[in-house]
C-alpha cells in the first residue's frame, strides 16, 4: 500500500521536471543587407499600416489624430499595437512583412534596423531640416545616423522632473535653477528639520532603474551630452573615472545623513510607486521627489483630481559647476520610422512632422509633444502644460541611457550593480568594473 | 479576446472536452483500424499503436527541445554563429554564476531534508493524537501546499518587509519583532552574511513542501503493521528505538521517494527567488539565471548553457530515482 501514492507522484513529476527544464528555444534571425536608400516615391494605394508599442488604451489619442489625417487626405490608416514590439518588428522586417511605418519606443532599435539596411532615410521623403528646427534640441540626434534622418518623434516623456508639495515656496524654499542651488537647498531643508528627498527604487525584478536614472541625470550634467552619447554607445568603458565619479555623486546624495527618507536601506526597500506619497502627508514626509511625468498616476486619487492645485514641479536643474552649461533633459519617446516609400507614407510623415501634430492626443492625456512650437493650451490638464513648458525650455534632450545599452547591461547589471552600490555591498569602482565586465560584444 | 469570466469558463470546458474526447477518439479510431488487420498483425501492431502517440509527444516536446538546447548552448546570443565552449567558459568564470551554483547546492542540501524532517515529525506526532485534532493539525500543515509559489512569496514578502523611515510603523512581522526588541531595522533579504538571505528564502520552500512530505509519510506510517511495533514493545524497546529501528526502516522507501521528489522540485526552484529578490544580493539560482539570460538579456546561447548545467545536475538524481522505482516494482 505504501507504494501506491509515490508511484503515481513519480510519473507526473518526471514529465513535469523535464518539461520545465527543457522549455528553451532560441530562434535565430539571419542578418539583412543593402544600403539605406529610400529610392523613388511610389504611388500610394490609399492605406497605411502602422505597428507600434503604444498599447491600445493609450492609443486613443493617437487614433484620434490619425482620424484627422484620414479625414483630410482620404488615406486609411490602421494602427496595430504590439505587446512584444521589439521581437515583432524584427520578425516582421526580417520576414519581408514590415509595416509601412513603425513607432519605435526607443531609438536603439531604429539604429539596429538601420545598420541592417531595413529602415528608409526620411531625407528623400520629407523636409528634415524643418524637423530639426521644430523639435526639442537633441531629440533628432538619436535618429540621425550617418547624417541621414530615420525617424519623426511623435511623443515624448520627461524624466528630469522634481515634484514638491504645493506649499513648497511658501515654506521659504526657492526653486533651484542650478545644480549647486539644488545641493544647498538640501542643506536648507535639513536645517529646518525636514527631509529633502523621497526616493524609492524597489520594483520587484526591475529594482534599480530609479538609481540608473539618477546616474544618467548626473552624467548628463557633470560631463555633458557628447560624453553621455559615448558612454551609452560604449565608446568609452563603463568604468571610466568620470562614470565612477557620477555614481559617487549619486551616492553622496543618498548617503548624506538625513537627506533621503529612510536612508540608503529605505531607498532599496521602498516601492517606487509608493515613494512620492510622503509629499502629500501633513506635514510632508519629504520635500522633493525626482521622477518622470508618469508618476502622477501613482499619486493619491484626490491629488490626481487637481494636480496643478496639489503639487508643484520643476525641472531637475543643470549648470553643474565645471559640467554642462544649460539644463539637459532625460526622457523617452516614440519615433515614427518608414519601411515603405510611397505618397501615402510621405503625407503621413509630413503630418507627424507638423509642430501642431497631436492636438487631439493632448486632449486625451498621457502625451507630451516633441515639438517646441506646440501650443501648450491644447493640453487638457494644466500640469501637463507646465511639464511641456519645462521640456520646451530644455537645452538638450537625451534618451534614457539604460534603454540604449544592451539589455544585459541596461536592464541587468547596471540595475543590479547600482543596487549593490547603494546597499553598501560594493564601491562605485567595483560596481562600474562589474558592469564593464558584463558588457558583451 | 474576451475578459468575460463566463466565456473563459466555457472556453476551458470546451478545451477539456475536446482534449480528452479527442484523445479518446484518436485511440478508439486507431484501435478500430488495427482491429481490421488479420489477427496475427493485429496483436503485433497494437502495442505500438497505443504507445506511439505518447512516444511522439515526448519526442516532440521533450527530446527535441533538449537536443536543441544542447546545440544552442554552443552558439551565440542569437543562435547564429558557433562559439564553441565560450558560453560555458564565460559562465564558470563569472563569480556570480559560481555563487548561483552554491545557492542551488544550499537549496538542495536544506529543502528536501528539512521538509522530510518536519513532515516526519508532524506525521509521527499527529499519529498519536485523537482523530479530529490529528485531522486539524494535518490540514494546517498541508494547507500551504494549496498556495502557489508566487502567492507564498507574496505572503512571506510581508514577513520580511522592513520600513526604514523614522516614524514609519513596521509592516513586516520579522522587523516588527526585531525593532520592538530594540534592534535597528534591517533589510533581511540583503543580509549575505552566512547566506542568511538564502536561508530566509529556503524556509519558504520548506514551509510549502512539509505538508506534502507529511501526507505521504503519514500514510506510510499508518501502513506499518501494528504487530511489528507491538513485538518491539514486548521486547522492551524504547519509543525512540521503535521509531528509528522499526518504523523508519519500514517507511524508508517512501522517505526516499519524498526526498527525491522534493529534490527535483528544488533543482528547478525559480518563482520564490524571482518574486522575493529577483536574484539580487547573491540569491540567484540556476533557473532564475536562465530566465534572466533568455528573457531579459536575450542571450539564448548563455541561457541554454545554464539549462544544460541544470540538466546535467538533474540527470544523476533522475537515474537514482528510476532505479529506486524499478527496485520497488520488483518487490
Amino acid at each position: 500500500m505504501e507504494g501506491a501514492i509515490p508511484m503515481h507522484v513519480r510519473k507526473w513529476q518526471i514529465g513535469a521536471v523535464a518539461a520545465g527544464l527543457l522549455a528553451v528555444t532560441g530562434c535565430g534571425v539571419p542578418g539583412g543587407g543593402g544600403g539605406n536608400d529610400a529610392g523613388e516615391t511610389k504611388d500610394g494605394d490609399g492605406s497605411i499600416q502602422i505597428l507600434g508599442a503604444i498599447p491600445e488604451g493609450e492609443a486613443v489619442g493617437l487614433n484620434a489624430a490619425l482620424k484627422t489625417f484620414t479625414d483630410e487626405t482620404g488615406i486609411k490608416v490602421t494602427y496595430t499595437p504590439s505587446t512584444d514590439f521589439t521581437t515583432e518588428i524584427r520578425t516582421k522586417v526580417k520576414g519581408g512583412d514590415a509595416p509601412d511605418i513603425a513607432l519605435f519606443p526607443q531609438p536603439g532599435l531604429v539604429g539596429d534596423l538601420t545598420a541592417s539596411g531595413d529602415t528608409l532615410p526620411l531625407d528623400d521623403m520629407i523636409d528634415v531640416d524643418k524637423l530639426d528646427d521644430s523639435m526639442i534640441p537633441g531629440l533628432m540626434d538619436s535618429v540621425t545616423i550617418d547624417d541621414k534622418t530615420y525617424g519623426v518623434p511623435i511623443r515624448v516623456s520627461m524624466k528630469s522632473l522634481v515634484w514638491t508639495p504645493k506649499n513648497f515656496e511658501q515654506s521659504g524654499y526657492k526653486t533651484p535653477t542650478t545644480w549647486d542651488e539644488l545641493m544647498s537647498l538640501q542643506d536648507q531643508i535639513i536645517a529646518k528639520g525636514q527631509t529633502p528627498w523621497c526616493l524609492g527604487a524597489e520594483a520587484g525584478a526591475d529594482t534599480g532603474w530609479v538609481f540608473t536614472d539618477w546616474v544618467e541625470e548626473i552624467v548628463l550634467r557633470q560631463e555633458g551630452p557628447e560624453f553621455y552619447d559615448k558612454w551609452t554607445s560604449h565608446e568609452i568603458p563603463f568604468n571610466d573615472p568620470k562614470i565612477v565619479k557620477a555614481i559617487e555623486t549619486m551616492g553622496d546624495i543618498i548617503n548624506k545623513p538625513k537627506n533621503v527618507r529612510g536612508g540608503a536601506d529605505g531607498t532599496l526597500s521602498e516601492p517606487f510607486g509608493d515613494s512620492p506619497l510622503p509629499l502629500f502627508t501633513d506635514p510632508p514626509g519629504c520635500e522633493m521627489h525626482r521622477q518622470a511625468n508618469f508618476i502622477t498616476t501613482f499619486f493619491p486619487k484626490d491629488v490626481q483630481k487637481d494636480l496643478a492645485g496639489n503639487v508643484d514641479v520643476f525641472a531637475l536643474p543643470g549648470d553643474m559647476k565645471g559640467g554642462y552649461e544649460g539644463t539637459p533633459v532625460l526622457g523617452a519617446g516614440d519615433m515614427a520610422t518608414a519601411f515603405t516609400n510611397d505618397t501615402d507614407v510621405v503625407k503621413l510623415m509630413e503630418f507627424f512632422a507638423k509642430p501642431d501634430f497631436g492636438a487631439e492626443w493632448a486632449k486625451s492625456g498621457g502625451w507630451l509633444s516633441p515639438s517646441v512650437k506646440f501650443d501648450n493650451s491644447n493640453y487638457s490638464d494644466p500640469m501637463t502644460g507646465e511639464i511641456a513648458k519645462l521640456l520646451q525650455d530644455a537645452d538638450t534632450f537625451r534618451f534614457d541611457g539604460s534603454d540604449l545599452m544592451p539589455a544585459a547591461v541596461g536592464a541587468g547589471t547596471f540595475w543590479s550593480e547600482m543596487n549593490a552600490y547603494v546597499g553598501g555591498e560594493k564601491s562605485a569602482q567595483e560596481a562600474a568594473d562589474a558592469i564593464e565586465e558584463s558588457w558583451r560584444g | 479576446m474576451s475578459d468575460d469570466p463566463f466565456l473563459k469558463i466555457v472556453n476551458g470546458l470546451v478545451a477539456i472536452v475536446l482534449g480528452v474526447g479527442g484523445t479518446a477518439a484518436l485511440y478508439w479510431v486507431l484501435n478500430f483500424l488495427v482491429g481490421l488487420l488479420p489477427g496475427k498483425w493485429d496483436r503485433r501492431i497494437k502495442p505500438y499503436v497505443f504507445v506511439g502517440p505518447a512516444v511522439l509527444v515526448v519526442t516532440v516536446f521533450l527530446i527535441y527541445p533538449a537536443v536543441m538546447t544542447v546545440i544552442f548552448s554552443f552558439a551565440d546570443a542569437n543562435s547564429i554563429n558557433w562559439v564553441g565552449f565560450q558560453n560555458y567558459v564565460d559562465l564558470f568564470q563569472d563569480k556570480e554564476f559560481l555563487g548561483t551554483l552554491f545557492n542551488n547546492l544550499l537549496w538542495i542540501l536544506i529543502v528536501p531534508a528539512g521538509s522530510v524532517i518536519v513532515g516526519l515529525l508532524v506525521a509521527v506526532l499527529a499519529d498519536r493524537l485523537k482523530a479530529l485534532p490529528e485531522r486539524i493539525a494535518k490540514s494546517v500543515i498541508f494547507m500551504p501546499m494549496a498556495i502557489s509559489f508566487v502567492g507564498a512569496s507574496t505572503i512571506w514578502g510581508f514577513v520580511y518587509a522592513t520600513r526604514f523611515a523614522q516614524g514609519d510603523r513596521q509592516i513586516g512581522l520579522l522587523s516588527a519583532i526585531s525593532t520592538s526588541l530594540g534592534f535597528e531595522p534591517v533589510a533581511w533579504l540583503r543580509i549575505q552574511t552566512g547566506s542568511l538571505n538564502d536561508l530566509l528564502l529556503i524556509i519558504i520552500m520548506v514551509w510549502l513542501q512539509a505538508g506534502f512530505a507529511m501526507v505521504l509519510l503519514s500514510s506510510a506510517i499508518k501502513g506499518v503493521p501494528d504487530d511489528t511495533v507491538e513485538a518491539a514493545r514486548i521486547d522492551g524497546a524504547s519509543e525512540v528505538q521503535i521509531f528509528f529501528k522499526v518504523v523508519v526502516p519500514q517507511i524508508w522507501p517512501t522517505v526516499i521517494v519524498v526526498f527525491v521528489t522534493i529534490l527535483i522540485l528544488v533543482l528547478k526552484v525559480f518563482d520564490i527567488v524571482y518574486v522575493m529578490t529577483g536574484g539580487r544580493s547573491g540569491t540567484s539560482v540556476l533557473a532564475n539565471t536562465f530566465f534572466v539570460e533568455l528573457f531579459e538579456f536575450g542571450d539564448a546561447g548563455r541561457a541554454a548553457a545554464v539549462v544544460v548545467v541544470l540538466m546535467v545536475a538533474v540527470i544523476p538524481v533522475m537515474i537514482y530515482q528510476m532505479r529506486q522505482f524499478k527496485k520497488q516494482e520488483a518487490r
